[in-house]
């Protein structure tokens, strides 16, 4: 069309070419890194996963949840009664926790269709109790407040006992996930997520159906959140029902709303901060010979100010100030 | 039937605490339109200091009390200040979180100062029984039951009678209307705010009298919730009724559940299924008005 | 083509917003391929019956478009039914960009849900049908002269070019009825007559029925081929344009206001 499209199409190419070289980048690297640092590397890629899930909900569909982690530990449990328990393979497992997930989330958020605001918040806060209590009781399931182990399991014959070899299939579900959502965005789906997000009355003008809309944001978002749950069982492998508490819950949404609403660079660069900020915090309390007793709530503290800072300063997130900055180093160097 | 009793009662002292929480939070939702999140770690902090004050000091508890009136006040004003006023006009989730942000902060603080122990509570009111006949009733839990429907009443007549309290109403029906007609949005957003702080305030003392003081004792800020949706968001006597409602729900299911499904910590579970039931049949509460934010 | 066969027939519609009697049996016939416009003064109800038309509200009475009964459709099946509209106070996806917003007109006529949403490339995947919805897309906004703002969001834009947005949204539907609410509010002569031979284009060429709530009765008289006259939610005239301007009734309710 015209100019200001055409350098807008290339800063998109740009930004492409940049995931892959992340992938590819992220993928050779966890093989070489250390045991602590591969840790920290999974369960940003498998939170990834996750804000991926709820970005999909709360940034594009605008329906906000506060029992994302209940929805992870569903997919969690699921998978792992499925292989370790029921015998069926990993993959499938994997996909069929997804499924169960997704089931359960539409059940909670069935209500919370009809209702916006504080109704949908107290929904899903009500679902992130109530799962959670049930993981308490299940013992059956979860192990309950002991816990239960879970194997790693052999995927397409390959033994992944190995945390360098499981990283690899976390990666290829965060690769997958991301290239899902991406294309979801600019599709018919993602711009009717966006028109009931915006303005539902004239989406439903549209001839946007806004109850199978919202189902559908549900239930992908909690497909996402199990398949996010079961890779981190297989990760943990002592699977602890705290993994899915209302804390982690509430740290998903952070990571949605700082890292960016509504991107996929949002849902990485939250999880980046998510993991790396108590890391960080943590680090630094050492250096500053700090007694561990008051470590925890010291990162608690500076964890939740970070939260009303970002908020307050950057209200639309990490991904729009590394919008900005690529946009502007590839606008540099393709000059 | 003792066993029966003793739970009833339980419930509606522990419910008319939830009522006076539950009031603090639809005020500052009907008055600004903010989930807080943060109403919990309002209350434990209150609570917190006016131990503090009575203990470091040996003052007598009333001065503990006006003391912690005075400090939700201050805390109250601060937080509308620094951070909710500059988020108007915020997605609500934006919103959610900035008020978890602040409990998370909250929270850190009394950990930090006060650690993570249980507290004693100083005697205050008098334990004893007192008979009334079919059942013996600690004292400490009559005084928290009359406290609470001292605030209430005092509250009522605030919205009922007072020229302020007129115009939160106001503001809570419509807001719009409200601001063309030149009333000052930002004072009447600061007074829900410190009303709101002061009933947790208290609130908090009372639970703390009765159970001892945790960091725990902010779980009664997401405990509301239920009766916040089952009074319809809407009247303050909506809030007071659902807030026994469910204490008494809560300590009942807490009380014979157990035996019955065989599955444990159901009493505070209870509620938030009642939750979920009524967001399924009747969104807008019991004591609602018919119309609801749809969409 | 000018056949008198009415495309839409609105008959005895009653609406009452609590106290006030928003519409009072209001009947109009709408012939298909004509251009149709509905005058009358503020709060006459114009804007109400394109909400009753379009699903907004409920009213009394009856709607048949096109042989269908309409009330009994739900809101969002009306545009495959062949309605689409604009709104008088703008009802776009405001973060998200131009050609987002008009590609959304076209939801209806796709099919693809969130399997061949996610595999957009593959065989399965929905490209082909997405890529020609955005040249369609490019086509309607490059005919009402704001091409090249397709990658801007629209909070962005003017309120005239935000009009133009929710046009050619419109447009993308591909509707058979196409309702206008002052889409030409806020621009200036010149503009109006470029947004009016735009409008006469559509009928003509695409053989789309149009209705449009005016205010400017220059552009009203130039381009209907009927119009009718509402005032405190009742129908006081409805003809030719020259003959309802001449109408007293007309000129004491609507015009008097503005050619005394």
């Amino acid at each position: 069309m015209n100019l200001e499209s055409d350098r807008y199409r290339s800063v998109k190419a740009g930004n492409r070419l940049g995931a892959v070289v992340l992938v590819l980048g992220v993928g050779i690297a966890s093989q070489f890194l250390s045991g602590s640092q591969l840790a920290l590397l999974t369960v940003i890629t498998i939170y990834a996963l996750a804000g991926m899930g709820l970005n999909l909900l709360t940034g594009n569909a605008g329906l906000i949840s506060i029992a994302h982690a209940a929805f992870m530990g569903v997919g969690a449990f699921s998978a792992a009664y499925l292989n370790v328990n029921l015998g069926v393979p990993a993959l499938p497992s994997i996909l069929l926790a997804g499924g169960i997930a997704a089931a359960v989330g539409l059940l909670f958020g069935l209500p919370s269709l009809r209702l916006k605001g504080v109704y949908l918040v107290m929904a899903s806060f009500s679902a992130q109790i109530i799962l959670f209590w049930f993981f308490e009781q299940a013992r059956w399931l979860t192990g309950g407040e002991d816990g239960r182990f879970v194997e790693r399991p052999i995927v397409l014959g390959i033994d992944l006992q190995e945390g360098s070899r499981y990283y690899l299939l976390v990666l290829a579900f965060a690769v997958l996930g991301a290239v899902a959502y991406a294309n979801l965005l600019r599709t018919r789906m993602g711009r009717a997520f966006a028109a009931v997000r915006e303005n539902p009355r004239a989406a439903e003008i549209m001839g946007v159906n806004l109850f199978r809309t919202k189902m559908t944001a549900f239930a992908v978002s909690t497909f996402y959140a199990g398949v996010a749950g079961a890779l981190m069982a297989w990760y943990l492998e002592f699977v602890a029902i705290q993994a899915f508490s209302l804390f982690i819950s509430i740290q998903l949404l952070a990571l949605v709303i700082i890292g960016g609403l509504g991107t996929l660079a949002g849902a990485v660069l939250g999880a980046l901060f998510i993991v790396l900020t108590p890391e960080l915090l943590d680090g630094l309390a050492l250096q500053l010979g700090m007694e561990t007793g008051q470590m925890a709530p010291v990162r608690q503290g500076i964890f939740g100010l970070l939260i009303v800072i970002f908020l307050l300063y950057e209200p639309h997130g990490m991904a729009r100030s590394w919008r900005r900055l690529t946009t502007y180093l590839f606008l540099k160097i393709s000059k | 039937m003792d066993y029966f009793l003793g739970l009833l009662i339980n419930g509606i002292v522990v419910g008319s605490i939830y009522s006076m929480i539950a009031l603090g939070f639809v005020l500052i939702y009907k008055a600004t339109e903010v989930v807080n999140f943060a109403q919990g770690e309002l209350l434990m902090i209150g609570a917190y200091i006016c131990l503090e004050v009575i203990v470091t000091t040996g003052m007598p508890f009333l001065a503990g009390f006006f003391t912690t009136l005075v400090f939700m006040t201050l805390l109250a004003l601060a937080i509308e200040k620094l951070v909710l006023r500059r988020m108007m006009g915020a997605p609500v989730m934006s919103v959610v979180m900035a008020t978890i942000g602040i409990g998370i902060v909250l929270r850190s603080v009394v950990l930090l100062v006060w650690g993570a122990t249980n507290r004693p509570f100083p005697t205050v009111f008098p334990r004893e029984g007192l008979d009334l006949g079919v059942v013996t009733v600690s004292q400490v839990y009559l005084y928290a039951f009359f406290l609470c429907l001292t605030f209430m009443v005092i509250f009522g007549a605030f919205f009922q009678y007072t020229r302020w309290g007129l115009t939160m109403r106001a503001v809570s029906s419509s807001r719009k209307a409200a601001e063309s007609l030149g009333v000052p949005l930002v004072r009447v957003f600061a007074l829900a705010w410190v009303i709101s702080a002061i009933v947790s305030g208290v609130g908090g003392i009372l639970a703390a009298n009765i159970s001892g003081l945790t960091p725990d004792l902010s779980a009664y800020g997401v405990r509301v919730f239920p009766a916040v949706i089952l009074g319809g968001l809407d009247s303050i006597i909506g809030a007071t009724i659902s807030g026994v409602i469910i204490g008494v729900l809560e300590n009942l299911s807490g009380g014979y559940l157990r035996n019955l499904t065989g599955l444990s910590g159901l009493g505070p579970v209870a509620p938030f299924f009642v939750l979920i039931l009524i967001l399924w049949v009747r969104p807008t509460g019991l004591f609602g008005r018919k119309e609801i934010d749809k969409l | 083509m000018s056949s008198s066969v009415p495309i839409l027939e609105l008959a005895e519609l009653s609406l009452r917003f609590g106290g006030i009697k928003a519409l009072q049996a209001v009947s109009i016939g709408v012939a298909a391929g004509r251009i149709h416009s509905i005058i009358g003064p503020n709060g006459a109800g114009k804007s109400t019956v394109l909400n009753c038309i379009s699903g907004m509200y409920r009213p009394q009475g009856a709607i048949r478009f096109d042989g269908q009964d309409l009330l009994r459709r739900r809101p969002h099946e009306r545009p495959l039914l062949g309605i689409a509209r604009t709104f008088q106070n703008i009802a776009l996806f405001r973060e998200e960009s131009v050609l987002d917003n008009v590609m959304a007109g076209g939801h209806h006529r796709l099919k693809s849900g969130i399997l061949r949403g996610a595999l957009y490339w593959t065989r399965f995947g929905c490209r082909e049908e997405e890529r020609r919805l955005r040249d369609e897309a490019v086509e309607a906004i490059e005919l009402l002269g704001i091409g090249e703002l397709g990658e801007r969001p629209v909070s962005d834009l003017p309120f005239g070019d935000q009009k133009r947005v929710e046009l050619a949204r419109a447009m993308v539907s591909r509707p058979k009825l196409l309702l206008l609410d002052e889409p030409m509010a806020g621009m200036n002569d010149s503009e109006k007559a470029e947004l009016a031979q735009v409008v006469r284009k559509l009928n003509r060429e695409k053989h789309i029925t149009v209705v449009i709530i005016e205010h400017d009765v220059g552009v009203v008289r130039r381009i209907s081929d009927t119009v009718t006259v509402l005032d405190f939610g009742k129908k006081i005239a409805e003809g030719g344009p020259e003959e309802v301007m001449k109408d007293p009734a007309v000129r004491k309710a609507y015009l008097g206001e503005e050619e005394p």
